[in-house]
């Protein structure tokens, strides 16, 4: 597999591993062997002494195959273990690193099942082969060795048993694994019903279709029922299919044994002996091919994780030759310039067309459109979450595309559209990560107006949010990441449509607030409401793309009949 | 991955009462009476038929002597025959009995799904507000597997054991009390050592998969938000935290893995240790002459088939507990109470004319907080109210009163001069149409979710209601127009187009009365200057209930209510209450501050 280094350095200790295995495998196998001797050798020589040695040799073969059997476990668990915790670390490593185009294309669900089933049955291969796939490659080794030495006439039976044994274990696992695969995505429909019935209870309820919805219920419930049938109903193939073949072979030993003991090819107790070792073969096929079934699952995850750790560096992630450090915010220079920029998301249609502007230090640009029409996508171009197209962004005369990602991303205090918040405190959440004083915590949740609620709860700064925040109402998350952005500093401030579930009276102090702490530093708000950025120095007006319109708000309301247009549907009163 | 870790806090908590849920179940079961008593017998003489095969095995070996030429091949084809014709029989009737267990398992688990299903659907919507949807979906889909497995398997497995172990245990002694005694030895050992294991082991298993549900929830968590982790360059302080909980979560399973791996190898020894016993005892008694070749021969197998279940009963043991104890979790469900039925002399209302009046309404969610004090106000037919105030201050709450998904505690609401507990809940439900701002689509067609609350509705309908909200450009734009498929949470809308289509939902209908909850929140301004005048002759003639931020939709209102903390602060038209230079006016001022 293409995880090869990771399981590399443990090679010797895989080897050794399995060598403790082997012979902890062989030392059971030799038990009915032992068994066959005493009844043939020991026994006719009436040797009871020798009955007495043999027997004690058989419980310390068992005892040692015990101790080398869990020894072996014990180390194959442990490697496996190790193997697995780096290979994760280094995909969740990269999974954060991965660019925004990347992770557009995988899907954030993808990546987290890599991380977790996915590894999870890697980590089961490893383990199994280790204890499962050994055991039971010797088990059948040792198993067909010991029939042809023990007699190899009574042997030639294994052929007439071993090739359909595996042909009907393999066609009822694999037909079985089908319909295994049928039954996960049936139920899977099935939740999926449950959860649209428990977050819409509410519409269900007002137009009074929970009638309807129980019958919808019992359509996906019934398709379960009969997958799981089916599924279940082939996997009962499996017991009497063996069972019938490993029979007719005994029978086949027992007629052929008769024979040869008559010719006195073949000594009665090796019968005996004989039958242990069909029984073992049979387990040892089926244990064979639960393997292959492991197998396969793991090298489809390890190709999926593979395929993440070997992913290249996307091409805007790479810094040009000419970086260096970018000086302090200069009154002439342009903090922030757009110069042509024209951008798509998928090649063809363009989501940024020809957009050109700058921002002087301490300036604030209001961008504001229509959905779609690319507020977001100017956020994302000057983070560099993509590259432009055409043309070239600059921060302090700078193209960013030769600005070092993490001196370009300090920078900037942030807030996205939908910006997420995980399971932690309220301090956690704000401070994230940058290990920042107390103080500019405490200050930043004031501007951001998230202290009048934060005080409330009995825990302060340190309450503590479920994950996603979801004990938390919009607008108090809203606080919580305009806290964030606000706090640590930050030379340009960023908010993308971060304000809207606050209601007018928060929305008005947090802008107070911003006008008398962050003057000096340069803000983009990207917004619904015109009051958000009305007294912006600039305000953008874009449409599909396209830049509209550009000036403050009263030059606007002169010359873009659409932004007048909101304008006067938002606030009404200018225009009566 | 919050379903992960609560798997294992969940089986942490041993079912209380036993009696209980096995009645509940005893009742479920009831119906497949027939096929469960027909398994039974089925189990029965299967293990008859499959216990006869050591004993004629070992015949036909004794058939052969010791000494070559003296095998009686008659004997010895005819025992062979007889052993694979019984071992067939039994491989036959087993499979025919667990057929006939799976099929009436999975019927029983089907009708336990659908009335948990239904109860849900029917629970009182503080239930579902206060519990989480992943825990309400977790009995259906987690614990029910759970009762299915017990049901079909576990039942199966334990009785078919405990025969075989009797079966085997009754042939043994029959052919030889000493070596019976021999191997029994090692029976309590068994039994002992396989209760120690459980016990050691189980609770490391539940905490490895509490860890890993750790570790899920970490990373879904954590990939949600890789977008601004990367904006702010944190990415190695995420993966540094995250080492931390990888091998938490790594420790945990191989703590797990390392006592387990004990059971395995221990199982093997014992049963090979018993099998020494038998030898030795056996070559013994053999050479005492007190039996045969074949006696050996067919004990040992039967030994072998003792020592299987034995382990084995003990495992579907701790198994059967974690089924009755999700048993019982479903029962608690469905013992809840459900929604209230109508009052007994409860009228349908027809003809609405829309007048609605909260005559001094409380209402708390816990006793200790109340949401809506004393509040009081008369909508007449055909007026637009607007309802305004800070976050928390009880909008919602008069939208889930209106509706009846809660009832108050205090006071009234009258429709038309009725009151709403003397209407049925069918009937009040269906005057409305309801616009939220949660948009709520399900997986099915454009159509069936516009058309879900008129099904009947004819495409041409479909198309109107579509046109007058702005999404109908939009859908036949898609490849297969109002056929398209919503998929799995709608990813392929914009949270606006979705709206649109709850706006859609709602124009269909053609209720006298109207709620819109922050109906437009998800659409831009420009979408909705183009909706504006569908929702204009949307309100037209209608009662509405509309509560929004945008103040232009304020001001159109005939009349607006402020509240804050449950109260009505402020009421009147938009004029007036500017003209007032109250609290409204302050927030209508502190828009242009």
């Amino acid at each position: 597999m293409m995880l090869k280094p990771y399981v590399k350095p443990y090679k010797w200790r895989i080897l050794v591993n399995a060598v403790v295995k082997m012979s902890g495998t062989l030392m059971e196998v030799v038990l009915p062997a032992i068994l066959a001797y005493i009844v043939n050798r020991v026994v006719p020589a009436r040797d009871r002494s020798g009955v007495i040695v043999w027997g004690a040799a058989m419980v310390v073969f068992s005892l040692g195959a015990w101790i080398l059997n869990v020894t072996a476990n014990r180390m194959a668990s442990r490697t496996a273990s190790w193997v697995i915790q780096s290979i994760r670390l280094d995909l969740f490593a990269r999974s954060l690193t991965l660019s925004a185009r990347q992770l557009d294309d995988l899907s954030v669900s993808s990546l987290e099942s890599r991380l977790t089933s996915d590894t999870y049955a890697v980590h089961r291969f490893l383990g199994a082969t280790l204890r499962m796939g050994i055991r039971s490659l010797f088990l059948f080794l040792g198993g067909v060795f010991f029939c042809f030495w023990l007699s190899w006439r009574l042997a030639l039976v294994l052929f007439l048993l071993v090739v359909p044994l595996y042909f009907s274990i393999r066609f009822v696992y694999r037909r079985g694994v089908a319909l295994f695969n049928a039954v996960q995505i049936k139920t899977d429909r099935m939740v999926q019903v449950i959860r649209e019935n428990i977050s819409g209870i509410r519409v269900t309820r007002a137009l009074v279709r929970t009638d309807y919805e129980k019958e919808r219920f019992g359509i996906a419930n019934e398709e379960v029922r009969s997958a799981e049938v089916q599924a279940a109903d082939q996997m009962a193939m499996m017991s009497p299919v063996v069972n019938v073949i490993l029979y007719s072979g005994l029978t086949a030993v027992l007629i052929l044994g008769a024979w040869l003991v008559d010719s006195g090819l073949l000594q009665t107790g090796t019968i005996l002996a004989f039958i242990s070792y069909l029984i073992q073969i049979t387990t040892s096929l089926i244990g064979l091919n639960r393997m292959f079934s492991i197998y396969n699952r793991a090298v489809a995850s390890g190709k999926r994780i593979a395929e993440i750790l070997s992913m290249p560096v996307d091409d805007n992630q790479l810094v040009s030759e000419d970086s260096g450090v970018i000086g302090e915010a200069d009154p002439s220079v342009p903090e922030i310039e757009f110069s042509h920029v024209s951008f798509s998301y998928l090649g063809m249609k363009k989501n940024l067309d020809d957009l050109s502007f700058a921002l002087y230090p301490g300036e604030t640009l209001g961008i504001m459109g229509p959905t779609g029409s690319g507020k977001s996508t100017v956020i994302r171009l000057l983070l560099r979450e993509y590259d432009v197209l055409e043309g070239e962004i600059r921060i302090r005369g700078k193209d960013i595309r030769t600005i070092d990602p993490d001196t370009l991303h300090h920078l900037f205090g942030i807030v996205f559209q939908n910006d997420y918040l995980f399971g932690g405190t309220a301090r956690e959440n704000i401070d994230f990560g940058r290990g920042l004083p107390e103080r500019s915590i405490l200050e930043a949740a004031g501007y951001a107006q998230a202290d009048n609620f934060l005080n409330e709860k009995e825990e302060g700064i340190d309450f503590v949010l479920a994950s996603k925040g979801v004990n938390l109402s919009g607008g108090e998350k809203q606080r919580l990441l305009l806290s964030r952005a606000l706090a640590g500093e930050p030379e340009i401030i960023i908010l993308d449509d971060s304000s809207s579930a606050l209601d007018f009276r928060t929305d008005a102090k947090l802008r107070q607030a911003l006008k008398d702490h962050y003057n000096k530093t340069t803000t983009i708000i990207v917004a619904q409401r015109i009051s958000s950025i009305r007294h912006a120095d600039k305000i953008i007006f874009l449409e599909e793309g396209h830049m509209r319109a550009i000036g403050n708000h009263e030059a606007l309301l002169n010359t873009c009949a659409a932004y007048r247009e909101v304008a006067d549907l938002q606030m009404g009163l200018l225009a009566e | 991955m919050a379903e992960a870790g609560s798997v294992s806090d969940r089986q942490a908590n041993k079912p209380r009462n036993y009696k209980k849920v096995l009645r509940g179940l005893a009742a479920y079961i009831r119906p497949e009476l027939p096929s469960f008593a027909a398994a039974v017998v089925l189990v029965l003489l299967s293990n008859v038929l499959s216990l006869a095969g050591p004993r004629l095995s070992g015949e036909a070996i004794d058939a052969m002597g010791v000494v070559s030429g003296s095998v009686r091949f008659g004997i010895v084809r005819e025992k062979a025959f007889l052993m694979l014709g019984a071992y067939i029989g039994a491989a036959v009737l087993s499979y025919i009995m667990v057929r006939l267990i799976t099929h009436a398992s999975q019927r029983t688990v089907r009708r336990m799904r659908q009335d948990t299903f239904n109860k849900i659907v029917d629970l009182p919507l503080v239930y579902i507000d206060t519990h989480q949807a992943g825990d309400l979906v977790s009995r259906i889909s987690y614990d029910l597997d759970l009762v299915s497995s017990s049901i079909s398997q576990d039942i199966v497995v334990i009785s078919a054991s405990m025969f075989t172990v009797i079966g085997s245990l009754i042939m043994m002694l029959k052919m030889s009390l000493t070596l019976s005694l021999a191997f029994l030895v090692i029976l309590p050992v068994t039994v002992l050592f396989t209760i120690y294991r459980i016990r050691k082991t189980r609770p490391l298993f539940r905490k490895r998969s509490k860890k890993l549900g750790e570790m899920n929830g970490y990373v879904e968590e954590i990939l949600f938000g890789q977008k601004t982790i990367r904006a702010y360059s944190k990415e190695a302080y995420f993966t540094d935290e995250f080492r931390g909980i990888n091998e938490a979560g790594i420790d945990a399973y191989y703590r797990a893995d390392y006592q387990a791996a004990l059971n395995g190898p221990s199982v093997t020894l014992i049963s090979n240790i018993s099998l020494a016993f038998v030898a030795m005892v056996g070559a013994l008694l053999f050479l005492r002459g007190s039996f045969s070749l074949g006696v050996l021969a067919s004990f040992i197998l039967y030994s072998r088939r003792f020592s299987g279940p034995i382990n084995e009963i003990a495992g579907i043991f701790a198994e059967f507990q974690s089924g009755i104890a999700a048993a019982d979790r479903v029962f608690t469900l469905l013992e809840q109470p459900s929604e209230p039925a109508d009052a007994k002399d409860a009228e349908p209302i027809d003809n609405v004319r829309g007048e609605v009046v909260f005559d001094h309404v409380s209402f708390s969610y816990t006793p200790d907080h109340p949401v809506i004090e004393d509040l009081s106000v008369k909508v007449k037919p055909g007026t637009l109210l607007a309802i305004v105030g800070p976050t928390g201050a009880g909008k919602t709450t008069l939208i889930n009163l209106l509706m009846r998904f809660y009832d108050p505690q205090e006071g009234e609401i009258h429709i038309d001069g009725r009151r709403s507990q003397d209407i049925t809940r069918e009937s009040l439900r269906r005057s409305f149409a309801m616009v939220l701002q949660d948009t709520w689509l399900f997986q099915g067609t454009v159509r069936e979710n516009i058309a879900y609350g008129k099904p009947g509705a004819t495409p041409d309908e479909v198309r109107r209601a579509a046109e007058a909200a702005h999404i109908a450009s939009f859908i036949e734009s898609l490849p297969d127009g109002y056929d398209s498929m919503v998929s799995d949470g709608a990813s392929n809308l914009s949270q606006g187009q979705k709206q649109l289509m709850t706006i859609a939902r709602a124009m269909l209908l053609d209720t006298p009365m109207l709620i819109l909850d922050e109906a437009t929140s998800n659409v831009d301004s420009r979408t909705e200057i183009e909706i504006q005048d569908a929702m204009n002759k949307l309100v037209k003639g209608r009662t509405a209930f509309v509560i929004a931020h945008r103040l232009s939709t304020i001001q159109s209102a005939d009349h607006i209510l402020f509240i804050r903390d449950g109260q009505i602060v402020e009421q009147g038209t938009h004029r007036e209450l500017i003209e007032k230079g109250g609290v409204y006016a302050g927030l209508y001022q502190a828009q242009f501050a």
